[in-house]
């Protein structure tokens, strides 16, 4: 406490600024771990709700494939024709498209359905 | 003599009825082979078609343009100028078939060589595994899940201007491992997450990274992982965090404990207001590379250190018509505003923007021509004392680009 009676201004000052100094790296730091375990966690309610199942609401159960279709692809590309590949070649490009776009099983499978139809 | 004619006249009818019954079997059996045979043809037909189990195909796409450039460079108080131009837009030109390969409903083979700047290369090769609804593995060579732009939209007929953002490619590696992804729908939103374990990046003299090297060049994995939300239930919005981590230095050198720590946070949002489709897409990439003490390319016996942090980003917006029947609903609108900082006091240092501007014409949905305006600017933060400083540079170019999927 004594010593701190006899700081001079300028050496408050540069404690003052390298105790911030301090504070930002800290929280720089922290906030990198909340980052790291944010994502962790996260990944971790991923792989739990992957195996335990997770479902939609009802509104969006109820999406058509011509719904789906016009909602998705354009997320990336234009909406594709139908008519441009065969029935075939829609269920390959349809696992391609699911890993790509990250598509649930049900909307890709609905995607698909409607471009075979629709063909 | 009545009994007589009748027993005549009927061994007449049964010798005519059996002659003609004869005649009459024979036109239907000529008749029932032609359709034996044509059924047996058509059977083989459908057979030799069926697929099987096992569906093979050929996609992918092609980019051909032309550039023509302008670069002012300003060096000590000197400006060199030059024009160049080149038919096959050098930096973008890209011809790379896609071979898909399905193996019923859970396996696919997926690999992409390459002919484009770089010569010949392969983009990814990597098989994947539909193990649950929700979980996809694959193992390979992959584009690491880092943002979305390398993924998802760099391909010439997606994207909406001629050129790549500035930095954000060269930060998201393509790499050999192992990755595991899904989509999971949740009520009314959407969450999907894209987790991969690969060799990781390499720490370069110069402080830089690279990426795609067969051989680990030390015991520590790299973990890359991305989570994806689409908070609205039309999938309009998707917001992405993704991080990469892992060591880059060689084993058993001084470099042995940097690290690298990369985060990427990216957009995107497209949703039709009539009578315009909207389209956002952003990216923002930060690298962190720990301290380290690297050798002097004009002093072997003096060393340098730099605070090794580099970021870039860009945001872009499209427009374009969706209710006119005119040849304007084939035009779109976009514009992207990029900017990219390499670490200062290295000797690949800089500050660097550019906005892009484009006009695209739809041919169909995956064949555009797109004309494009780039304007760029750059400041050299490289170290003087490292000679490495290389001024201002101001550039112009203007591109006409071809690009189709097939």
């Amino acid at each position: 406490m004594h010593t701190q009676e006899k700081q001079f201004p300028i050496q408050c000052i540069c404690n003052f600024l390298f105790s911030f100094k301090e504070m930002s790296i800290m929280k720089k730091y922290k906030s990198l771990q909340i980052i790291v375990a944010g994502i962790i966690t996260w990944f971790g309610i991923m792989i739990m709700l992957s195996f335990n199942g997770c479902a939609p609401s009802k509104a969006v159960a109820a999406k058509s494939g011509a719904q789906l279709w016009a909602e998705n692809c354009q997320r990336c590309h234009n909406t594709p024709s139908p008519s441009s590949f065969s029935s075939e070649q829609w269920e390959t490009i349809g696992l391609h498209m699911q890993s790509r776009g990250l598509l649930t099983e049900s909307e890709k499978n609905k995607i698909i359905d409607f471009l075979k139809m629709s063909h | 003599m009545k009994n007589k004619t009748f027993k005549k006249w009927g061994l007449v009818i049964v010798f005519a009825t059996g002659s003609y019954a004869h005649l009459f079997a024979q036109n239907n059996s000529v008749i029932d082979s032609t359709i034996l045979d044509r059924l047996s043809t058509l059977e083989q037909k459908v057979n030799d078609t069926r697929q099987g189990e096992d569906h093979f195909m050929v996609v992918g796409l092609a980019t051909f343009g032309f550039v023509a450039n302008k670069t002012a460079n300003t060096l000590n108080g000197i400006t060199l100028t030059s024009k160049t131009n080149s038919l096959a837009d050098a930096d973008n030109y890209e011809f790379s078939p896609m071979l898909l390969w399905r193996h019923g409903t859970k396996f696919l083979m997926e690999f992409e060589p390459s002919f484009n700047n770089n010569g010949l290369s392969v983009n990814w090769a990597d098989v994947s595994y539909y193990v649950r609804p929700n979980l996809i593995i694959r193992a390979g060579y992959l584009v690491l899940p880092f943002g979305t732009y390398s993924k998802r939209l760099a391909a010439g007929w997606i994207d909406k201007l001629a050129t790549d953002p500035m930095g954000i490619a060269d930060m998201t590696p393509t790499d050999y491992g192992i990755e595991v992804e899904g989509g999971l729908p949740m009520g009314n939103m959407k969450m999907n997450y894209d987790v991969a374990l690969s060799n990781g990046n390499q720490l370069q003299a110069d402080g830089s990274l690279s990426s795609g090297n067969i051989v680990d060049n030390n015991n520590n994995k790299t973990i890359t992982a991305r989570l994806g939300l689409l908070p609205f239930s039309n999938s309009s919005l998707e917001l992405g965090v993704s991080g990469m981590f892992g060591k880059v230095g060689d084993r058993n050198s001084g470099f042995q404990n940097v690290t690298g720590d990369l985060y990427a946070f990216d957009l995107n949002y497209v949703k039709t207001f009539n009578p315009v489709l909207v389209n956002v897409k952003a990216q923002y990439n930060i690298a962190n590379i720990s301290n380290a003490t690297y050798p002097s390319p004009v002093d072997s016996t003096q060393n340098y250190t730099f605070k090794n942090q580099t970021a870039t980003g860009f945001a872009q917006l499209s427009l374009r018509p969706t209710g006119s029947k005119s040849f304007l609903k084939d035009v779109e609108l976009a514009g992207r505003y990029t900017s990219y900082n390499t670490p200062s006091n290295s000797t690949w240092g800089s500050d660097q923007h550019s906005v892009t501007i484009g006009l695209d014409y739809w041919i169909t949905w995956r064949t555009v021509v797109k004309v494009t305006y780039e304007s760029y600017k750059g400041n050299s933060t490289a170290s003087k004392a490292l000679d490495a400083y290389t001024g201002k540079t101001v550039s112009n170019s203007m591109y006409l680009q071809f690009s189709i999927q097939l």
